[in-house]
């Protein structure tokens, strides 16, 4: 590939490391899973950028290729591991901030979205990121229509997980 | 305060994550060993267990046994060397995957390329190897067992060791060809990522 058009996606990939690694964050559990996926996500996201054209924003073109990523990843696993443990300690969260009923709602949350499946994690993803239903069904190639009505089932089933 | 704004609170909040210098993103970008020795690790297991399994379910033909001690021994020997040089190898093929690390560096992982390709590269000489030592022996044992074979007429014994030869070569191109075919495609692309990686080396940014 052409040297400037590497350096332009190194430039951006750097600007966006946090985005990558939020995705890694929900899709895997422990430090070394983590940084296979963070790889994985960077080298599809530099092999696909050669078709970026720059119609969609790159952080919403970068969101769906890392999706994607992860998405496919993690049914692989799925076929192999039936259950995730939820261990708070491997996500490095820091509950300090909070009070003890907080910090529980949240562990229950976390330990929730940890049994989610793959698209609704994705759609949980995009809640925290505060994206707006457009970029949500350009991200997940969905209308918004559907968008919102999957969002509202999610949220629901994690409210439901705190309060049965 | 509702449940999930504490959570989209506390999301926003952990955003502490390691930063990548450029240069490291750079060379990850042209990662993809990782993989490639981990399917060299998972093919040496599944070949292990296949010839196992076939050993397992292929009955011991009592023809072949010769009721000599000596060369009992040495085929009972000789099997349990092979299973512990595959068991051995798979060990390694494990080692060098767990040793390639995502974030390391070129050197580094031009060098794990390197010894992974040699302990390929060996895995596939020594079962040739093993293949040629048996061949021996079943030659040897033939000229020991029938002696008239060679006795009768001397052609018999150019024709034998031709016979010998040709089998033989045909042997070892099969399991080269096997091997060639299984690990050549993944080793290829092992020395093509090499490759990307001495030029990103050469050419820093």
């Amino acid at each position: 590939m052409d040297p400037n058009k590497e350096l332009e996606f190194i430039n951006l990939l750097d600007e966006n490391q946090n985005l990558i690694h939020k995705v890694c964050r929900l899709y895997t559990n422990d430090e070394a899973s983590h940084k296979d996926l963070f790889q994985e996500i960077s080298i599809q996201l530099w092999n696909a950028y050669p078709k970026f054209r720059g119609d969609s924003k790159f952080t919403t073109w970068a969101y769906r290729i890392a999706l994607n990523t992860a998405i496919s990843l993690f049914r692989k696993k799925k076929r192999t591991i039936s259950t995730i443990e939820f261990d708070s300690t491997v996500h490095r969260f820091e509950y300090k901030d909070y009070d003890y009923e907080e910090e529980e709602k949240l562990k229950q949350l976390y330990k929730g979205i940890s049994n989610l499946n793959d698209i609704e994690k994705a759609l949980i993803f995009m809640y925290l990121e505060d994206k707006d239903y457009q970029e949500i069904s350009e991200v997940l190639g969905i209308s918004q229509i559907n968008a919102r009505v999957r969002m509202n089932r999610v949220k629901n089933k994690l409210k439901q997980l705190l309060n049965p | 305060m509702d449940e999930l704004d504490i959570l989209k609170k506390h999301w926003k909040e952990n955003q502490k994550f390691p930063k990548l210098t450029q240069e490291e993103i750079r060379s990850m970008i042209h990662k993809k060993s990782s993989s490639i020795v981990m399917w060299i690790f998972i093919i040496s297991i599944i070949e292990f267990i296949i010839l196992n399994v076939i050993g397992y379910i292929i009955p011991n033909d009592k023809g072949v046994k010769t009721n000599i001690p000596l060369v009992e021994s040495f085929l009972d020997k000789f099997e349990y060397l092979s299973i512990l040089t595959s068991i051995i190898f798979v060990f390694l093929f494990y080692k060098n995957y767990r040793k390639i690390k995502v974030y390391s560096s070129s050197k580094e992982l031009m060098t794990q390329i390197i010894k992974t390709k040699k302990t390929v590269n060996y895995y596939i000489y020594i079962n040739i190897a093993f293949i040629l030592i048996s061949l021996c022996f079943v030659f040897f044992s033939i000229c020991y067992y029938e002696p008239t074979l060679l006795s009768e007429n001397s052609k018999n014994i150019f024709v034998l060791i031709g016979v010998f030869i040709i089998i033989t070569l045909f042997f070892i191109a099969i399991v080269w060809l096997f091997y060639k075919l299984i690990y050549g495609i993944l080793l290829k692309k092992l020395t093509k990522n090499l490759k990307e990686l001495e030029k990103i080396n050469e050419d820093p940014i």
